[in-house]
């Protein structure tokens, strides 16, 4: 009888051991999503609630792995010269008016405003580092998404955390965890769909070249993607300060 | 001999470098509503600015702008004041003469609004010219401020260049110096203003110095101007300029989730027996997770005159911009939502706490296009019509079309 105990609780454990933890897979997803660094330039086109399309350009810098972000907007002319700096993984945010010259530091609270008219919150433009501490996420298997299987993750806000949205349910490629899919959900209903699309290997990493977030209660969409994006970057270590934010 | 070498630098550079030009066009009509008249104004503004770099490390950057006023044009200033500051009142309320007029003209302008050389070096960056000087954190306020005067109805709006000389020196990429100087004709009266800034925490710390001349205008300044007052009470001996300083402090970051910011100033002028006068502001705000965005600010002011004392002359000093309020104490505090991904709607309330006065200023943001935008203000005051800040005006709106290009 001891010994029937002791053989199921070891098959129990090799099988608990096979599958892998929705903390281990957000773990890998953030890794994946997040070289060293980059240097990018990025269109925004976003179809409005009036129905026209609205065009977004930005040069965007990141190193530390996501942990620092520079970005300058190029177009529309309403905004041109604007930048924004996130260090801390977005914990800490710095914006940067053109016409005024002024830098304001600004709470993280900042991060749930939509950026720039667009679907896409400043939030959402993260590296997702935070989601490791304000979601509890749980692996729910494994599902196809346009036919490429993918783990299921679902993430439920942990205790206390400050976020936006009251569930989010991300699908990683089964291959490399690369998301090709994120739901996002406000007081139970589904508020956005992120689609990562055009998944390419650029440098040794994989890069969704077109990122789609449809908010499907407004009707509204954004489109993402890469005028150009390399990842052989170095930069020195006064580069993500306030005054290269000003330059 | 300076602008001229200037004007010829600039004309070389930009003959061998690309330029870019781009501005906005805006346009705002003004309507104001008083006990016993209405006004209505409308501008036409262009600026148009340029910006070049011969170099990674060489800027030219500046814009010019031309206004041009329709409507109303000829203000008197006493028709927005009730009939008891119509006349000039020592401190002690005692009254000395009633002043007809104080009238100002909106006239059609073209000026460069800002031109300015930026030179970047490893350890340092300068900037020569007219250029933005913002400083403090404050939103409706800037106690620390000497280069600047803020609209509490529209406090973000682009402020006038400053001609100055700006030194940078980075200090790593958590500290900043600043050292900032607006000549003047005599030596004694250049603009000072001196910054260590520093990235501490979740907060941007600043200390600051800066040093200027105050020259508020005075009862005597005005009876200078009517002779035939009775001169028992005034010498009509003009108090001369004097330097003012001020010991600075900011921060602004973030505390328990809530973003906060502070501001003091302790200034000391000279011909006060160096008692210090304070200015500070703290404030507040936070994003749902809604989007909806509140806000706070209270400031409090020394240099105010408690509500009982207004006179005339303080409001003189006020609309001059001698004094950054009229009173001591107000508190400001806004609402803001998108309601669409277009249009943004806020609701904001100034409070004069010491005449329990106040403003309530709806607004309305709609991006018609990408690069236009229309804008529509209110402003309704609340008060007691015969002394109070806000109580004497019955409301404000403007409508503002501002197209980008």
């Amino acid at each position: 009888m001891k010994k029937i105990f002791i053989i199921l609780i070891i098959s129990v454990s090799i099988l608990s051991a096979q599958k892998i933890t929705g903390n281990q897979l957000l773990d890998k997803a953030i890794d994946i999503m997040n070289p060293e660094a980059s240097r990018a330039t990025l269109i925004q086109t976003i179809r409005t609630t009036s129905g026209e399309t609205r065009t977004l350009k930005y040069r965007s810098f990141t190193a530390g792995e996501g942990e620092m972000t520079l970005m300058r907007y190029l177009e529309p002319a309403r905004v041109r010269g604007n930048a924004m700096m996130m260090k801390n993984f977005a914990d800490d945010i710095w914006m940067y008016n053109r016409r005024t010259r002024r830098v304001r530091k600004l709470a993280s609270h900042a991060k749930r405003q939509n950026f720039e008219g667009s679907d896409f919150t400043y939030e959402d433009m993260g590296t997702g580092e935070s989601w490791k501490e304000d979601y509890i996420p749980k692996n729910k298997g494994k599902s196809k998404v346009n036919d490429v299987e993918c783990y299921q993750l679902e993430c439920f806000p942990s205790e206390n955390a400050n976020v936006a949205y009251s569930k989010m349910v991300v699908w990683l490629r089964t291959s490399d965890y690369y998301p090709v899919q994120v739901d996002y959900y406000k007081d139970g209903e589904l508020l956005k769909k992120l689609i990562m699309e055009n998944i390419e290997n650029i440098e040794g990493h994989p890069t969704a070249t077109n990122m789609v977030m449809k908010n499907v209660q407004q009707n509204t969409r954004t489109v993402m993607e890469y005028e150009e994006i390399t990842y052989d970057v170095e930069y020195d270590q006064n580069f993500f300060s306030e005054r290269r934010l000003r330059r | 001999m300076l602008k001229k070498l200037f004007i010829f630098f600039l004309l070389i550079t930009t003959a061998f470098s690309k330029v870019y030009w781009f501005g906005y066009y805006e346009t705002e009509l003004d309507y104001i509503s008083l006990p016993d008249k209405q006004l209505y104004t409308n501008y036409h503004k262009l600026r148009l600015d340029m910006d070049v770099s011969p170099s990674n490390n060489i800027r030219i950057a500046g814009n010019v702008i031309y206004k041009h006023f329709e409507g109303e044009t000829e203000y008197d200033f006493m028709n927005f004041l009730p009939e008891y500051y119509h006349t000039l009142r020592y401190s002690d309320g005692e009254p000395i003469v009633k002043i007809p007029s104080f009238e100002y003209n909106l006239q059609d302008t073209l000026f460069i609004d800002n031109i300015f050389l930026e030179l970047h070096h490893q350890y340092f960056d300068l900037i020569i010219g007219k250029q933005q000087l913002p400083t403090g954190s404050g939103y409706a306020w800037n106690p620390t401020d000497i280069f600047n005067t803020k609209d509490i109805f529209d406090p973000t709006y682009e402020n006038r260049g400053v001609n100055a000389f700006q030194l940078k020196i980075p200090l790593g990429v958590r500290y900043n110096l600043t050292g900032i100087i607006e000549p003047a004709e005599n030596v004694d009266e250049f603009k000072q203003y001196y910054e260590i800034k520093a990235w501490l925490g979740n907060f941007d710390i600043a200390l600051s110095y800066s040093r200027s001349q105050y020259d508020p205008t005075s009862v005597n300044d005005l009876l200078a101007q009517y002779t035939d007052v009775p001169m028992n009470r005034a010498s009509l001996v003009l108090n001369p300029a004097v330097t003012r300083e001020i010991a600075g402090f900011d921060a602004e970051g973030e505390l328990l989730g809530l973003g906060v910011r502070t501001e003091i100033a302790a200034n000391r002028i000279d011909f006060n027996n160096d008692a210090l006068h304070y200015e500070y502001i703290v404030g507040a705000d936070y994003t749902f997770r809604n989007s909806l965005y509140i806000m706070t600010e209270y400031y409090h002011n020394d240099f105010g005159v408690p509500a009982q004392k207004t006179e005339l002359i303080n409001y003189l000093n006020y609309f001059n911009y001698e004094i950054k309020s009229l009173n001591q104490n107000y508190i400001l505090g806004m609402v803001r939502y998108p309601i669409t991904d277009l249009i943004d709607v806020s609701l904001s309330s100034i409070a004069n706490l010491d005449d329990e006065s106040m403003t309530i200023n709806p607004k309305i943001v709609y991006r018609i296009y990408q690069d236009v935008e229309l804008t529509l203000f209110g402003n309704y005051f609340y008060g007691n019509d015969q002394r109070d800040e806000f109580g004497y005006q019955e409301a404000m709106v403007r409508l503002r079309l501002r197209a980008y290009f």
